[in-house]
């Protein structure tokens, strides 16, 4: 689903006008950047939680080339989903 | 940093950012949240700007191990959820370490040789050169007794070293008579030096690898055999007459090998590379080379090629043969210095053979197929 499809069914349902629910959105988005930035995890209870996660540095071999590369070190965002949203999502049936 | 935030947390810093109540800033995230989770498990993918896409991915059937029974159990496929962050996301939170890149890391490549410093150790040298050669057609002849012909082998040798000598001869008299500066004469004399390198690399790896005493005879022998031979030299032509055949020498393999290979085009880059670097006049050599190649027509095979980063004994075998079956007598013929085919280094010279001396003929179909089976023989014996 797209996110402009989000926010309307979004407005819907807390009953407020489209441009205050696009505010309060991106609002909550820059909070949460911001938090994960500053390496702190975000866990919403019934979603799951936002942990940044380090990565070490890393050679990488290119079998075509040949070359040996050196990956930097970084930071990823990883998504874990709690519980509920997991196992609801296992039990869905492959359609197709 | 590191400390774990709720849902509290998040609704707080919304409502002192945007000004509105504490409740009404909880609502909004809880409902965003609440709206988030279902569209998720309702099997849909979502995208929020600025965060990133969460969509379910299909995992196929798997067979596992149960931990507690050490039972083969089979996971079923199911769906999990993945997450890709936003490109802003992304950048935000690998903000600390955006000014590393991919680098790419040097690797040692392990054909390159040092050049000797000194050149005045000639004869030295030159024990050394046919210490190599000729302990390699011993090795190879006393392994391959039932289907190698080690006699051929040597004459072929020697043959090989009659033709240089009169080359050498040949081009010692010429030089004498355009009286070339002393310059001149000496920038070729270099050449030798990296591939007699080249051939104790070779015999290093012998030494370590056979360590057999009964070479120990045969090299006494041939000590014998250099000393008359530079005795030789030194009858007829004196100091310079020795560097100078021994360059030539040298020119005299690479002239076979060019001709032999069809002008494969990495022996040609390596030597072009060493007479660059060694600042040869390209066209005194070029003449050179192309004088030897029509002395030396004859003795194309057995000759010796070089082992290559993607470049295998079975690629050698399609270049020289036709088939890349026949690898196999590539094997057999230097099967004293090869233990594992699947696991050679580069630079590492293999010798040739005829391709008459095993019956190779890539247009004959008995005689890949013969080549097939002894594959297989010799994977079994590896194995």
């Amino acid at each position: 689903m797209e996110y402009k499809e989000f926010l309307t069914q979004l407005q819907k349902r807390i009953k407020k006008d489209k441009q205050a629910t696009e505010r309060l959105s991106s609002i909550m988005v820059k909070v949460l950047r911001e938090e994960c930035a500053n390496m702190n995890t975000v866990s919403v209870k019934g979603f799951g939680s936002f942990e940044p996660k380090k990565k070490l540095e890393r050679e990488i071999f290119n079998p075509a080339t040949g070359s040996k590369m050196l990956v930097p070190p970084k930071i990823v965002l990883t998504f874990k989903p709690s519980t509920s949203v997991k196992n609801q999502i296992k039990e869905l049936k492959p359609n197709e | 940093m590191n400390k774990k935030l709720t849902i509290l947390d998040i609704a707080d810093l919304v409502a002192t950012k945007s000004g509105v109540t504490k409740k009404e800033a909880e609502l909004f995230v809880k409902e965003f949240f609440s709206l988030a989770s279902e569209i998720i498990s309702s099997g849909e993918s979502l995208t929020i700007k600025g965060v990133g896409t969460f969509l379910p991915v299909w995992v196929d059937a798997r067979t596992s191990v149960d931990v507690n029974t050490k039972q083969p159990i089979e996971i079923p496929g199911h769906y999990k959820l993945s997450f890709t962050p936003d490109k802003t996301m992304k950048d935000a939170v690998n903000a600390p370490f955006a000014a590393f890149t991919t680098e790419v890391v040097e690797v040692e490549i392990p054909e390159m040789v040092e050049i000797k410093d000194d050149d005045n150790e000639y004869s030295e040298e030159q024990t050394d050169e046919s210490e190599t050669l000729v302990v390699e057609d011993e090795v190879l002849s006393d392994i391959n007794i039932e289907i190698a012909q080690p006699e051929i082998v040597e004459t072929e040798v020697v043959e090989e070293s009659k033709v240089s000598d009169s080359v050498s001869e040949d081009i010692d008299e010429e030089i004498t008579k355009v009286s070339v500066a002393e310059s001149q004469i000496e920038t070729p004399s270099v050449l030798p030096v990296t591939y007699v390198q080249n051939e104790e690399e070779i015999q290093k790896e012998y030494r370590r690898r056979t360590r057999n005493g009964y070479l120990f005879g045969f090299l006494t022998a041939l000590i014998l055999f250099v000393i008359f031979i530079s005795l030789w030299f030194f009858i007829f032509k004196g100091e310079k007459g020795i560097s100078l055949s021994f360059s030539s020498f040298k020119l005299s393999t690479v002239g076979e090998q060019i001709e032999g290979e069809n002008l494969s085009n990495n022996v040609v880059d390596i030597q072009e590379n060493n007479i660059d670097s060694l600042f040869v006049d390209p066209i005194e050599t070029d003449e050179l080379i192309a004088e030897i190649e029509n002395t030396s027509s004859e003795n194309k095979y057995p000759l010796i090629d070089t082992i290559q980063r993607g470049k295998f004994l079975t690629t050698i075998a399609e270049k020289h043969y036709g088939d890349k079956a026949f690898w196999v007598y590539i094997y057999r013929e230097n099967s004293g210095r090869i233990w594992n085919p699947r696991d050679l280094k580069a630079g590492f010279k293999v010798v040739v053979p005829a391709a008459s001396k095993y019956g190779i003929d890539a247009t004959n179909p008995e005689s890949v197929s013969k080549a097939k089976e002894l594959e297989k023989q010799i994977l079994y014996e590896i194995e």
